[in-house]
């Protein structure tokens, strides 16, 4: 029996749409476990009380192992640094980025430790990858990752989630290098666009039935290049910022923006914060959604904010809380990951101040000499072989052993 | 035996229910509530405009032409009231209010009016997309973020709304059918997306030491859960039971349930008489797994995380989250909302 001609229309409609359905692209998301996380904003300053709560956990059923690279906003070599632990199945890990956990929970079942940052203050990102135990990448959407950036005075944290990028189960060549977007697409691409609905600079927010209490409002912006390459001294992008205000009216600026910039949201576009478009005065409005469009012919970008309500009385009185941006679009272009970081100078060379290839006796005293800080490290940068600006005892037993044993 | 209009009737109803269920089918692995995208449906699981605490709302339309919306003020604890109103948002254009005045009109009609939440909420603001007479559409345009200060100390605790993306079909009728099968309440099918079929939360073990503040100090839990159901225009309170399956950092399960009837701001603490605690799960955090109870409808929840200097004693800072998803529940959600006109 025929049906109806509307139905059969219908029909051929449902053919069209089902297939449109399916084929619907993975953005990356903080809402639903993935193989990739990436943690734009990781803070940790002991001299202003600021650290950085991580929660990562495994929502699988089989063990998991992970790979996790922290990288500084200044990109340098020395605070770079990555470390791989395995997980139980649907275990929660937990630490403080500022001390890392030096040892697990389930002594056999987990593997590896995680170390502090490389560095303090260290301001920067945390990625973690799913792998195999070895650290090779392979891709497993079972992991999600919240960040609690925590200050003590006054006592103040504010949380935010991991954003995620999901596998495709392609494998592409390198295995240091992962691959987001693109035609040969690893991981989900980068969005096109990000939007963060922002209360702006120096608004002046009064709350409560009476309008008795009254805030104004900053915000730091935690923006961070989807690709990543730290050995080859940072990944860039360009991106177009709008401000809308309430009224519809637009303001926009375009700029490059380095691998990593953690900045105060009306730096972002001037020097001088009272002139910025992010500062309520000139927006027009007290609040916004600030959107962030990288160009189409560059890398994809990632967000995340903070926004701090101050007692305009009393200006150490400031609470924060994170906003996480709404995300659309696929960058047509892949962006690339590289884990690989630089190779800091070999341990087993350590002490050759002057690189003939042996440690001499003066060399080893300059070693002790800058380890005491009676002499600049810029006099025998080699005794520094993790290249963390001081020189620790193990540099130094190192360059001892390096002078009885050769390089 | 049928008539040929009843038979075409008949066969109309069936073909169109196959065709609600395929599409259904085809976009089921996508069918998930959203914070991070424009939606049609959006739900603030905790707004508060009481003594203690104001809400700042923020309202977006995300789409490029005019949109209207019909929203309601849910009090929770005290019995399922609602205060309904419409608002209108240029194309867009960005609203924000405090729950506890709302705002004024532009003169100039570019901006809209909201009223005042009722005194004392402490519940949810839910917000539906509608066409100019005041019938749901299923458009996504809506997006929206909430702060939660207490006026005390001016802590602050910030959330994304939770979406319910339009499923393609809709009937514009105040049965908004989220997820599901069609059924005699929800013929075609899902109007909606449907809510997950589980949360995921990372958070302190109640009672654990909260390392910054030191010994003594301690860290809690809150969840805002609101039902996915609910019915809005006769008061009616829906209700759901929230399994709780934990695992600590030692791979250990522990489970527990709670009845949510209406709206809750559960503390950890109170689920499964002190099952969450420290104490019990003998680590000092965990991740919680929050599922409907079999065969009910689903849920939305924020979780907050509060710090105490000491044990028991007042909260010195908070952090809102919106959790992880997964899948989509198995239970039919409705949501039934009245008519307001603009």
């Amino acid at each position: 029996m025929r049906l109806p001609r509307g139905l059969r229309a219908l029909c051929a409609v449902a053919a069209i749409v089902m297939p449109l359905a399916g084929t619907a692209r993975a953005l990356p998301s903080s809402e639903a476990p993935a193989s990739l996380l990436v943690f734009p904003l990781v803070s940790v300053d002991a001299t202003a009380g600021v650290d950085t709560v991580v929660q990562l956990t495994n929502t699988g059923a089989a063990a998991q192992s992970v790979r996790c690279v922290y990288i500084d906003a200044s990109l340098s070599a020395a605070a770079e640094s990555g470390f791989v632990v395995t997980l139980t199945p649907a275990q929660p890990l937990r630490w403080r980025a500022g001390a890392g956990l030096a040892s697990l929970p389930i002594a056999g079942d987990n593997s590896g430790t995680i170390p502090a940052v490389p560095v303090t203050p260290f301001s920067g990102t945390l990625r973690c990858v799913s792998a195999q135990t070895d650290g090779t990448p392979s891709a497993a959407d079972v992991l999600i990752g919240v960040a609690t950036v925590e200050h003590s005075a006054p006592v103040d944290s504010a949380s935010y989630a991991a954003i995620g990028f999901a596998g495709t189960g392609a494998s592409a060549d390198a295995p240091e290098v992962l691959v987001l977007g693109g035609a040969q697409a690893e991981y989900a691409a980068c969005p096109t666009q990000s939007e963060l609905p922002l209360l702006l600079d120096d608004a002046v927010i009064d709350l409560g039935a009476d309008s008795a209490v009254q805030r104004t409002t900053s915000t730091l912006i935690a923006l961070a290049t989807c690709s990543s390459r730290p050995s080859l001294g940072g990944a860039q992008a360009t991106v177009n910022l709008v401000v809308s205000n309430e009224f519809g009216q637009e303001l926009s600026f375009t700029r490059s923006i380095p691998e990593i910039l953690i900045t105060d949201l009306s730096r972002l576009d001037t020097a001088v914060p009272q002139q910025s478009m992010f500062n309520a005065a000139n927006a027009g409005s007290p609040h916004s959604v600030v959107t962030i469009s990288p160009n189409s012919s560059g890398g994809g970008v990632l967000a995340v904010a903070l926004t701090a309500f101050t007692d305009p009385s009393d200006a150490s009185a400031t609470h924060r809380a994170a906003v996480q941006a709404r995300v659309s679009g696929d960058q047509p272009l892949p962006d690339l990951v590289d884990l690989a970081l630089p190779t800091p100078a070999p341990l087993s060379c350590a002490g050759d101040c002057n690189g003939d290839g042996s440690v001499a006796i003066n060399e080893l005293i300059l070693g002790v000499n800058i380890a005491l800080g009676t002499s600049p490290l810029s006099a025998c940068a080699a005794i520094d072989a993790d290249g963390s600006g001081s020189v620790a005892i193990n540099e130094l037993i190192a360059a001892v052993n390096a002078a009885l044993t050769g390089c | 035996m049928l008539s040929l209009h009843a038979l075409t009737s008949h066969r109309a109803r069936l073909a169109l229910a196959m065709l609600a269920s395929a599409v259904a089918l085809a976009t089921a692995a996508n069918a998930q509530t959203t914070t991070e995208r424009a939606a049609s449906i959006l739900i603030y699981p905790k707004i508060v405009a009481d003594s203690s605490a104001d809400t700042i709302v923020q309202l977006s339309n995300a789409g490029a032409g005019r949109a209207n919306a019909q929203c309601s003020y849910i009090d929770g604890p005290q019995g399922w009231q609602a205060t309904s109103f419409a608002i209108e948002l240029q194309a867009g254009q960005e609203l924000l209010w405090n729950a506890s005045r709302g705002r004024a009109a532009a003169e100039d009609g570019t901006t809209a009016a909201v009223p005042a939440a009722p005194a004392g909420l402490r519940g949810e603001l839910l917000c539906v997309v509608v066409d100019a007479g005041g019938a749901p559409t299923g458009d996504d345009r809506l997006a929206g973020h909430a702060t939660v200060v207490t006026l005390a100390d001016g802590e602050v605790a910030g959330y994304a709304a939770v979406g319910l993306r339009g499923a393609g079909f809709n009937d514009n009728d105040e049965v908004l059918c989220i997820g599901g099968q069609p059924s005699d309440t929800c013929f075609i099918g899902a109007e909606y997306d449907a809510c997950p079929a589980a949360w995921i939360v990372t958070h302190p073990a109640d009672g654990a030491v909260d390392e910054q503040l030191g010994a003594g100090s301690a860290l809690s839990t809150r969840l805002a859960i609101a039902p996915c159901s609910q019915n809005v225009r006769d008061g009616v309170a829906a209700a759901v039971t929230v399994d709780f399956d934990v695992t600590n950092a030692f791979e250990q399960h522990f489970t527990a349930s709670s009845e949510v009837t209406c709206w809750a701001d559960l503390a950890l603490a109170d689920v499964g008489s002190g099952a969450l605690t420290v104490e019990t799960l003998g680590s000092d955090y965990a991740t919680t797994t929050l599922r409907p109870a079999a065969g009910q409808g689903g849920f939305v929840v924020v979780a907050e995380t509060e710090r105490h200097a000491s044990a028991g004693g007042p909260v010195v800072s908070r952090a809102a989250l919106n959790p992880q998803r997964s899948g989509a529940a198995d239970g039919d959600d409705v949501i039934i909302v009245p008519t307001v006109r603009p």
